[in-house]
C-alpha cells in the first residue's frame, strides 16, 4: 500500500508520542515490504521448483497420474 | 472437507483470586479470594480432563498465584499430565524457595508484571511500595536460576510512556518482553484507557523496536490484543497471523471458583458454566460453548468491522477488548488497519 500524506503525518505523529524517530518509522515501515518482497520471491521460487521437477518427471517418461500421486504423497 | 480439530492448546487458569497487590488496571478485581475457590482434588480432575482433551499449555495465574498454598504441588500435576506450565506473577513474594521449587517443575516460562520504568509509576500502578525493586530482584534471581523469563507490560495513559526507558531496562537480558494493553473491565478506569493514537504509537514502537534489535537481544512482542492487519507495518504478535478471537477455538479460562470462559480475560457475563456442574470435557464439547467464536459469521460483524475486508478471518479482533469497550463482541475499534484505513478516508 502506497502510504499517503495524511497516513504518513499520523505515522510521524504517533512516533513523535514515544519518541521514535523518523528514520526508526522508515525502517519499521520498509521491514513490511521486506516480507512482501521475500514472500513473493519465494512463491516464484516454488512455482521454478515446481516446474522443473514436473518437467523432469515428464522427461523421465512418468505420467500425469504418477505426477499427481507424487503431490499427493509430498 | 478439512473440518480443523477444536481443542484448548492453551488453557488459563486462576488458581486463586487472592492477592497481595492492589493494581489500578486489574481485570478481575483481584484482592480477596473468591468464596469457595476449588479444592486441590477439584484442580486435578480439572487438570486430568483437560489432559484428555489434548491441552497442551496451562498458565497458572491469579489474582497471584504464588498465595495458592498447594499451587507447587497443582503445577506438579499439570506436568505429571503430560502439559507445560506457564506461571504468571506480580513477583512481590517470590523468593528463593518459590523459585528453587520453579525450577523443579521446568516451566515454559515465568511471567513478572513490570508496568513502569521507574519505582514511581510501577509502584504507583501496583498500589504497593516497593514492588518495583522486588520485582528488578526477582528478574535476576530467576536469570541466575537459569529460567526462561518474560517480563509482562500492560500499558495505559498512566505508563507507556515510559516504554523506551523499559527498553533500555531489557534489552540484551534475554527476557521476552510482551506489551498488552489495559481494558476497561474490573477495576480499570476508562479515562486511562489509551486514545487510538496511543495505541498505534504503542504498535509502532514494537515494530521499531523489532527493527532495531534481533530478537535474540530483544525478544519483544505485542499480546493478541495489538496490532491486527496493518498496512504498512509488519506482523508484531506471537502467531504468524491474526486468525481472530480463539476463545473456545484454541483458548479456555477457568476461574478459581470454577466459572468457565472462553477466555479469562473476557467478561463475566461470558461465564458458560462451571466444573463443580458440569465437568470441563462436557462444558468444552458442548455445541452452544463459545457459539461466538465457533459458529462466527461474517454477519456478527458489528461496527466498523462490519464491511472490513478481513472481517471473516478476523472475527472483529479481540473479543476482550471489543466486550469491554463495547459491550459486545466483533467490533474491537483498536485495530491497526481500521486506524490507517481511517486516516486516509479522512484526507
Amino acid at each position: 500500500m502506497k502510504t499517503n500524506i495524511k497516513l504518513e503525518s499520523m505515522l510521524c505523529e504517533a512516533g513523535q508520542i514515544l519518541d521514535i524517530g523518523k528514520n526508526e518509522i522508515k525502517n519499521a515501515v520498509m521491514s513490511r515490504k521486506n516480507i512482501i518482497v521475500v514472500g513473493l520471491m519465494a512463491f516464484f521460487a516454488f512455482v521454478l521448483v515446481h516446474n522443473i521437477t514436473y518437467g523432469t518427471l515428464r522427461y523421465t517418461g512418468a505420467s500425469i497420474h504418477d505426477f499427481i500421486q507424487l503431490g499427493k504423497f509430498l | 472437507m478439512f473440518k480443523k480439530k477444536i481443542f484448548p492448546y492453551s488453557t488459563v487458569v486462576e488458581l486463586t483470586l487472592k492477592c497481595n497487590m492492589k493494581c489500578i488496571h486489574c481485570g478481575s478485581s483481584a484482592g480477596k479470594d473468591r468464596e469457595n475457590e476449588l479444592s486441590f482434588d477439584e484442580w486435578t480432575t480439572v487438570f486430568k480432563d483437560l489432559s484428555d482433551l489434548d491441552c497442551e499449555l496451562i498458565t497458572l495465574m491469579g489474582g497471584e498465584p504464588f498465595l495458592r498454598k498447594e499451587w507447587y504441588e497443582l503445577a506438579k500435576k499439570v506436568k505429571d499430565f503430560g502439559m507445560n506450565v506457564i506461571f504468571m506473577s506480580n513477583g512481590y513474594n517470590t523468593n528463593d524457595e518459590i523459585i528453587s521449587k520453579i525450577r523443579k517443575i521446568d516451566p515454559y516460562t515465568v511471567a513478572i508484571s513490570i508496568d513502569g520504568a521507574t519505582a514511581q509509576t510501577h509502584d504507583s500502578i501496583r498500589g504497593v511500595k516497593g514492588s518495583f525493586e522486588k520485582c528488578k530482584d526477582v528478574l535476576k534471581s530467576l536469570k541466575a536460576a537459569d529460567l526462561p523469563t518474560t517480563v509482562v507490560t500492560t500499558v495505559h495513559k498512566g505508563n507507556f510512556k515510559e516504554l523506551p526507558q523499559m527498553k533500555e531496562f531489557l534489552v540484551g537480558r534475554d527476557i521476552v518482553w510482551q506489551i498488552q494493553i489495559a481494558d476497561p473491565i474490573g477495576r480499570f478506569p476508562k479515562k486511562l484507557h489509551l486514545s487510538l493514537k496511543e495505541f498505534y504509537s504503542v504498535a509502532l514502537f514494537i515494530a521499531s523496536t523489532r527493527q532495531q534489535y534481533s530478537l535474540k537481544e530483544m525478544p519483544i512482542t505485542g499480546a493478541h490484543c495489538i496490532g491486527y492487519n496493518s498496512q504498512v507495518l509488519p506482523n508484531i504478535t506471537l502467531s504468524p497471523k491474526w486468525v481472530g478471537c480463539q476463545a473456545g477455538i484454541t483458548a479456555l479460562g477457568i476461574q478459581s471458583n470454577g466459572g468457565v470462559k472462553g477466555c479469562l480475560s473476557l467478561p463475566n457475563s461470558f461465564i458458560e458454566g462451571n466444573i463443580r456442574k458440569r465437568s470441563i470435557k462436557d462444558i468444552w464439547n458442548d455445541p452452544k460453548f463459545c457459539s461466538y467464536t465457533r459458529k462466527f459469521t461474517k454477519n456478527n460483524l458489528l461496527g466498523d468491522c462490519k464491511d472490513c475486508k478481513y472481517g471473516k478471518i478476523c472475527k472483529g479482533g479481540c473479543g476482550a477488548v471489543s466486550a469491554s469497550l463495547t459491550g459486545k463482541m466483533h467490533g474491537d475499534p483498536f485495530c491497526l488497519y481500521l486506524i490507517e484505513k481511517q486516516t486516509q478516508l479522512d484526507s
